[in-house]
């Protein structure tokens, strides 16, 4: 079946997969995905390949609140953090995995709501400032409330178990599913009445209220949304090391995923994944060269704003409208 | 009560330093609209170069002028060369221009300098002790760290009021189209004003570095400090960055003596918090009124 190069209506804009064969294609992707994972990888890709598939939902996360909604965020390792110490502390005291996860998720959820709050009357540098204050203000607070977060030392982590304990190879497989449900989940959510009401905002703030988009709610809903699903991906790192501490959620992590949405490309789902596989990967490949990791991953930035402000994304669209309008 | 006033002097002597960063952030952000993150990291980079070039056996007086002409050229280069085409991309971009920035430079300054502390105690063998009043002393350090910001601080007040650059400077700030109209040139004079944003820190920096060691992140924590003071006093107001600083050096120095030296460190995004929640505009500021 030939593709579609026109688009006629706004239905056919939104829909998930252009037809059957792209949809195949994505399910043969995953499937080999993890049937690579489960069999032939090894440890460290299997490593390697959790990690991506958890960037990929903190990336999402704060990729609907950037992206989408507008509204800049420099805290969200803050909220890894919040559902990662959420999650380990529940999980410690006996509850199910996937329980102790979506504590972890909800913690940072209800966060993100406090903190869309004064967001409410702040907006760009301010808002940057506000939320680079709670990135360093969690950061403190959980370095330094040692009975429950155990200081600067931090906490030590169970095993991951889901009924039976779990191998790296079946937590990786779990963490792919988990990314593929948030992938599905914030591509709908994006073309929902909701997403529209976020790019409304994004766009014009005063527009949007003009036509009844009420601002207090889907502000707050934005930061709450975007909080608990980077605190979903908190809580479901913390099993890839036997322990966490505080720097574990710098600012740094925070800018680290800001570069992952800047160079996969803002406001597209598909962006957050590309770039969240691309920096994950690199910072692992690059191991050899910690010391020029820093200088690396800002060099690629600040080509990709000046160069390619569309990411990653814009490119892939690029090359495929090229081949799609061939020969014109 | 002679103990007050001591924290009080002392606590001015910090805020000078986070007044002239902060003025920096201003200024900049007047100008351009861009909230530059990487600003202590250019405030690094020249103190590292007054430390080389001292190293190399030149006379503090040269190192420092040779820290101040690289602190220019590097402001004045990164907004010719970046933020001017970054301006274009929308606020998302620039704000990450900048962070990208604040990588870079702590990545280059780690690989040529190692991330291991360096002593540049440029002041004098035996710290020695000025006396106020019979109860109330100040270190050189502390002299030499005010008398250099108020200095500075008057002088710019004369730029902006006499000198020909001041005043197109503050046009610009006023109304980009309108000034470039009377024929100012406009980025032509963003980048001077990127530049001398930039010396201001790098002094702030050369001031600092015999406190604290030199490192790649040493000028980390004084800009987050510089972010509440400006954040304070207002984002659009040198005189707010001025009175921001001091009040938040004092307001430190306080609670560190009477309260607890724990929550010293936290004192300022809770200043941050506060303001933004209470009075956005900050205490000098003006409010933006948003047209439709």
């Amino acid at each position: 079946m030939r593709q579609k190069a026109l688009v006629r209506d706004y239905r056919e804009d939104l829909t998930l997969f252009e037809g059957p064969r792209p949809r195949a294609l994505a399910v043969l992707f995953v499937a080999a995905l993890v049937a690579f994972v489960s069999f032939v990888a090894g440890d460290f890709t299997v490593y390697v390949t959790t990690r991506i598939a958890l960037y990929v939902v903190a990336a999402i996360g704060l990729n609907l609140l950037m992206g989408y909604a507008g509204q800049i965020s420099l805290g969200h390792a803050a909220f890894l953090a919040l559902g990662a110490y959420a999650h380990t502390i529940v999980y410690t005291m006996g509850a199910p995995l996937l329980v102790g996860v979506l504590t972890g998720a909800l913690v940072a959820g209800a966060f993100g709501f406090v903190v869309g709050i004064p967001a409410l009357r702040l907006e760009g540098p301010y808002l940057a400032i506000a939320t680079l204050g709670f990135q360093v203000a969690v950061d403190q607070v959980l370095g330094r409330w040692d009975a429950v977060t155990g200081g600067r030392m931090g906490l030590r982590v169970p095993a991951a178990e889901l009924f039976v304990p779990l191998s790296s190879r079946a937590y990786a497989v779990l963490c792919i599913a988990i990314a593929i449900l948030v992938i599905i989940g914030a591509y709908n959510l994006t073309r929902s009445r909701i997403g529209r009401a976020f790019i409304a905002i994004r766009d014009n703030e005063t527009a949007a209220e003009a036509m009844g988009v009420d601002l207090t709610i889907y502000k707050t809903m934005a930061f709450a949304v975007s909080a608990a699903i980077t605190g979903l991906a908190g809580a479901l790192l913390v099993h890839l090391s036997d322990s966490i501490n505080p720097s574990n959620f710098t600012l740094l992590d925070s800018i680290e995923l800001l570069v992952m949405i800047m160079v996969g490309g803002l406001a597209s789902i598909l962006g957050s994944v590309l770039g969240a596989a691309l920096i994950v990967t690199l910072a692992h490949t690059m191991s050899a060269f910690r010391d020029y990791q820093a200088v690396v991953i800002g060099a690629i930035l600040v080509a990709v704003i000046l160069f390619e402000p569309m990411g990653l994304r814009g490119r892939w669209l690029r090359i495929k409208t090229y081949f799609r309008a061939w020969p014109f | 009560m002679s103990l007050f006033f001591q924290n009080v002097l002392n606590g001015l002597s910090a805020g000078s330093v986070y007044a002239l960063i902060a003025i920096g952030l201003v200024l900049i952000y007047r100008s351009s609209r861009v909230l530059h993150f990487a600003h202590g990291s250019f405030a690094m980079i020249a103190a590292f170069v007054a430390y080389e070039l001292h190293g190399r056996g030149f006379g503090l007086v040269v190192s420092f002028l040779g820290a101040a002409v690289a602190a220019f050229l590097i402001g004045a280069g990164t907004y010719r060369l970046l933020l001017d085409r970054a301006r274009e991309g929308g606020s998302h971009s620039v704000v990450m221009v900048t962070i990208a920035l604040f990588m870079m430079l702590e990545g280059i300054a780690g690989v040529t300098w190692g991330s291991d502390t360096k002593d540049f105690n440029h002041y004098f063998a035996e710290p020695s002790i000025v006396s106020v009043t019979a109860d109330i002393s100040l270190s050189e350090h502390n002299v030499w760290i005010n008398v250099v910001t108020l200095v500075l601080v008057l002088l710019l007040a004369a730029f902006f009021r006499f000198t020909r650059i001041g005043i197109a400077m503050r046009a610009v700030a006023d109304n980009e189209t309108a000034a470039s109209l009377m024929g100012v040139r406009v980025r032509r004079l963003h980048a001077v004003t990127w530049g001398m944003a930039t010396v201001l820190a790098a002094v702030a920096g050369l001031l600092l570095s015999p406190k604290v060691f030199l490192d790649p992140s040493m000028m980390f924590a004084p800009l987050l400090k510089a972010f509440a003071a400006a954040v304070l006093g207002g984002l659009t107001s040198i005189a707010g960055a001025i009175v921001g600083g001091w009040l938040l050096g004092v307001v430190e120095t306080l609670v560190g003596a009477y309260v607890s030296t724990h929550f010293q460190a936290s004192i300022a995004f809770f200043i941050i918090i506060v303001v933004l929640v209470v009075r956005p505009q900050g205490l000098l500021g003006k409010r933006e009124v948003k047209k439709v």
